[in-house]
Formats: structure tokens, C-alpha cells, sequence
């Protein structure tokens, strides 16, 4: 079964993502940052990310326009904490899936990230 | 002969600029006073002669269609040397000082001069002459001398009086000025305060929704006590609720545009930032050098935030060199390329930070007895949304330089 890479610097954030996407059936991998997940060898285990906008280092969207860069094309949500970060169009662009704004509404997180799975859609 | 240089001639040349006269348009009450002065003597012409570096120039002119003369033939340039006396030379072409003078030798021939110096009421610096010149040699009586005098006085009294208007003005102005940053400083504190406290309560919120989500899954699964327990985390997830709309909601308060950005050049961004900060600078005695890169420097900005930047880097300076002597108060501002970066530099002779250079940029981190220390905090954010970098060197009582990064547009 294909799984949710989750790439959040907040141990706390991390953490109760985790358990939340487990017990709503979903495998989790889950990492402090950008950088830590481009580390991968192998990206194809992954059927969505969800990813904080706010990271050290490259940040959400930094980390969508690399994968594209090198042809890795996973369905990705991005959460973002701030209106001015969420320019919509600007990650549309990008080829962002979906963005939820933090806090998350934990219910609507599990069923975007079960919808992005089962469409595995990438426009 | 020429005149010899003043013991304070800056100070002196400072007080006559404070004045703002040099060069401006003749005026009535000028007028006035250098025609009562010919009459009032008897003679061709008279003068109202302001002694500036290298001539002597007539705020008011009577008998003479000059404008200026070089100082160094100026009578006044002598006149303002014994600056509590009159100065009266009844035949020139018998004065050791002004026999080889062109003004003698030649046209208008001044035979007889008598001026009474001007001075700046503040400071007490000649700045001028009240003077009656005549092309035959001559003498003033008394009361001549004294009406030139009370004449002087007058004249006097309204530079002074422009001193004073423009003094106010500028009080003024300063005051507008001082309103505006406030306001840019209340505007930017409320929210960047909203902005940091709701990042750092948004994180755990986010952990206490999804934990009581997944409490709430587990129940489901298990029926473990379901009835009891889920009600209660019913609750919690409402709670969080509460709190998320809450958020959301100051959140949307502070945001009413997204900053739009354009390209321009950092220089005009900076010249128009220290325009708007002279009067500070006047005011903190300090003195900005700027050595700004000599060919455009476009980046992608929004031009007001970076002016924001600037503002909160050179009040910083300010702040830090308050406590040191004006003599070695310096504040340098320099921008040039650096392969695909424009790099700005501010640099000042302060004390240095007081706090190690990382956390200088972290909110609510102040060394300043009246501030809350989000001035640096508010600049880090606005540089890394126009993916730039700030970064401080300081060295304790060798001053603080601040770096800003940004990437060249196009």
C-alpha cells in the first residue's frame, strides 16, 4: 500500500498528523524538512505529501517546483499558516493539489488527503 | 588687502545657511530699509550684503544693480571681522586695505563706506552688513550713524524672524513626520504581534484538533467506553473549533491587500527612504554617507516594505549611537551587485549588539529598555517574503553592520 509522506518541522504538528492519518487506515512516513525528504531514494512509495508552507530551508512550494524539476509528480496539499503566503494562483501554478489553511480542521484534513489519494489526480 | 578668515568661519557660514536667505527673492520690507538708509545718509547706495563663502551677496539693493560681489573685494568681508563695531572708511583710495580694491580703482569707485555688521540673534555670528556706500569721501554725524544702526537692527529682527518661522516649520514638519513612522510602527507592530502569535498558537492547536480527531477515531473503533468518552472529545474538537475561527478571523483582520510587488531599482528605493528620514538625522546629529552603486539595481519589491526595512534599520542606528559622542556618530549606506544578488549595507559606529548576532531578528528578543524588540523581527519577515536574507556583524564598541540580501530581478 502506498503511503502519505508528511514534511512538517513541528514535532508536535508531526507527531498528531501521524496518528491521525494511522488511524484513519493510512500509512505515514513522516519528515523535519524539505531537505530530509528530497534525501528519498525512492519517491514512488509516496501517493500524496502534505507539507507545511513555513519550513527552515526550502520551503513548501520550494520543495513542489523541485520534485517537478526532476519529472517526481506527487499529489501534494499544502498547509499554510499565513493568507499572504497562500497566493492560490501562485501554487496552482506550481502544481500544488490542495492547500488547508492551519489550524486544520482534522476531519477535512483526512478527507482531502483520502480524495487526493484516491483520484491520484495530478493536472 | 584681502579680509582675514574668522576664527569660527563654518560656524559662522552654518548660521548665515540656517537662515535659508541666500538667493531668495527681494522683499519689501528689505527694500524699505536700504532706501531709508541712502536717504536717511545721503547717499547713492546702500546695502543689506550677506558675507557667504566666496561673495558678498545683497538681499537688498539700492543704487546698485549687482546682485553679488566676490567676497574678496567686499567691503562687508572686513566689516564683519569687528563684528560689534561699525565699520566707517571715509576715503578708500587712503586705506591701506581697500586703496588696490577694484571696487576703488574702478567702477562703482567707493570712496566712502560705512557698514554696521548683522548678526544671528541665536548664536551671535555676523553674518552680513547693513552698509551705505558713496563715490566721494565723506563722514556720517552722529545721528546718521545712529539711525544706520537702529536700521540694522531692524534688519536684524527680520532674519531672525525668518529664522524663527522657518524653525517652527520645520518643528512642524519634524512633528508630521514623527505621527507618520509612529503610525507605520503601530500599523506593523499590531501585525507582526498577530501574525507571531498566531503561527506559534496555530502549531499546537493543529496537534490538540488532530490528536482529539484521532481519540475520537479510536473510540469509534474500539466502543470502548464510546458513549462516555465521545461526547467529551465531541467537546474538544469543538473547542478547537472555537479557537481556529478565532484565528482565522484576526487573522483576515490585519490582511486587507497582499503587498504587490514590482520591479524597481533599490537605489531610488533608498535615496527617497533617507529623503524622508532627514529630519531624524538632523536630530540625532548624525551625518548618512552613502556610497550607493553607481548603475540602477533592480529588484522584485514591494517598495514600501523595504522602505519599512530602511526605516527600522537606520532608527535602530540612531538608537544604538544615542549614547556616544556626535563627533564619532557615523552612519554609512552602501548597495552595490554581487553576481546574482544586490547586496545593502548599514553600517554604524554604535556600541554594538548587546544580544549574540543570531538572536538579534527573533521577536520579542529587545535590548532596548522602551521597546518590545520586533523591529528587527518585522525586518527579517519582510526580507524573507521577498526571498531575501538579513543577517547583523557587530563587534562590541566597533559598531553594528546590517546586511540585506536580495535577489536581482530579470
Amino acid at each position: 500500500m502506498q503511503c502519505v509522506g508528511i514534511i512538517d518541522d513541528d514535532d508536535r504538528v508531526r507527531l498528531s498528523f501521524r496518528l491521525l492519518m494511522e488511524v484513519s487506515g493510512l500509512e505515514v512516513e513522516t519528515f523535519a524538512s524539505a531537505e530530509e525528504f528530497l534525501g528519498c531514494q525512492n519517491f514512488s512509495r509516496f501517493a500524496c505529501l502534505l507539507v507545511d508552507f513555513r519550513l527552515p530551508g526550502l520551503n513548501g512550494l520550494d520543495l513542489v517546483r523541485t520534485l517537478r524539476k526532476q519529472q517526481v509528480l506527487i499529489p501534494t496539499v499544502i498547509t499554510s499558516g499565513f493568507s499572504s503566503e497562500s497566493d492560490d494562483a501562485e501554487f496552482v501554478a506550481a502544481g500544488v493539489t490542495a492547500v488547508l489553511t492551519k489550524p486544520v480542521d482534522p476531519k477535512r484534513l483526512v478527507k482531502t488527503i483520502k480524495d487526493v489519494m484516491a483520484f491520484g489526480s495530478d493536472t | 588687502m584681502k579680509a582675514q578668515l574668522l576664527s569660527d568661519e563654518p560656524a559662522r557660514l552654518r548660521a548665515l545657511r540656517r537662515l535659508d536667505v541666500l538667493d531668495s527673492l527681494p522683499e519689501v520690507a528689505y527694500d524699505d530699509i536700504v532706501r531709508l538708509a541712502a536717504e536717511l545718509c545721503g547717499t547713492p547706495i546702500a546695502l543689506i550684503s550677506l558675507v557667504d563663502e566666496d561673495r558678498a551677496w545683497f538681499k537688498a539693493a539700492y543704487g546698485l544693480d549687482a546682485k553679488e560681489t566676490p567676497r574678496a573685494f567686499a567691503f562687508c568681508a572686513h566689516a564683519i571681522e569687528t563684528p560689534a563695531d561699525p565699520l566707517v572708511v571715509a576715503n578708500a583710495e587712503h586705506d591701506t586695505r581697500f586703496a588696490d580694491n577694484p571696487l576703488v580703482t574702478g567702477e562703482p569707485n567707493i570712496r566712502f563706506y560705512a557698514g554696521i555688521p548683522l548678526m544671528t540673534k541665536s548664536d551671535q555670528q555676523p553674518i552680513g552688513t547693513l552698509c551705505v556706500i558713496s563715490n566721494e569721501a565723506r563722514e556720517l554725524d552722529d545721528g546718521q550713524l545712529q539711525a544706520l544702526t537702529v536700521l540694522a537692527n531692524y534688519s536684524e529682527k527680520l532674519l531672525q524672524l525668518r529664522d524663527a518661522t522657518r524653525e517652527l516649520l520645520s518643528q512642524q514638519c519634524e512633528l508630521q513626520q514623527q505621527d507618520e513612522l509612529m503610525r507605520l510602527g503601530r500599523l506593523s507592530l499590531a501585525g507582526e504581534l498577530i501574525a507571531e502569535v498566531s503561527h506559534e498558537i496555530s502549531q499546537p492547536l493543529c496537534a490538540i484538533s488532530a490528536l482529539s480527531a484521532t481519540l475520537d477515531v479510536m473510540n469509534e473503533h474500539r466502543g470502548w467506553e464510546y458513549g462516555r468518552t465521545s461526547a467529551l472529545v465531541g467537546r474538544l474538537l469543538g473547542a478547537c473549533d472555537n479557537a481556529r475561527q478565532i484565528l482565522n478571523r484576526l487573522r483576515k483582520s490585519i490582511h486587507f491587500t497582499p503587498p504587490e510587488f514590482e520591479t524597481c531599482d533599490i537605489n531610488n528605493i533608498l535615496e527617497s527612504t533617507v529623503d524622508f528620514l532627514e529630519f531624524k538625522c538632523r536630530q540625532n546629529e548624525v551625518d548618512i554617507k552613502m556610497n550607493l552603486a553607481p548603475l540602477p539595481l533592480q529588484v522584485h519589491a514591494n517598495s514600501a516594505q523595504l522602505q519599512q526595512v530602511v526605516v527600522n534599520l537606520f532608527i535602530n542606528a540612531f538608537e544604538a549611537m544615542s549614547e556616544i559622542a556626535v563627533a564619532d556618530r557615523s552612519l554609512m549606506l552602501s548597495s552595490r551587485p554581487d553576481e546574482d544578488l544586490v547586496v545593502v549595507e548599514i553600517s554604524d559606529s554604535g556600541p554594538g549588539l548587546t544580544v549574540s548576532d543570531e538572536v538579534a531578528f527573533t521577536a520579542f528578543e529587545s535590548t532596548k529598555a522602551n521597546g518590545l524588540g520586533i523591529g528587527l523581527s518585522i525586518c527579517s519577515r519582510i526580507i524573507e517574503d521577498h526571498s531575501g536574507r538579513i543577517s547583523v556583524s557587530s563587534r562590541t564598541g566597533k559598531g553594528a553592520t546590517f546586511r540585506v540580501e536580495l535577489p536581482k530581478a530579470g
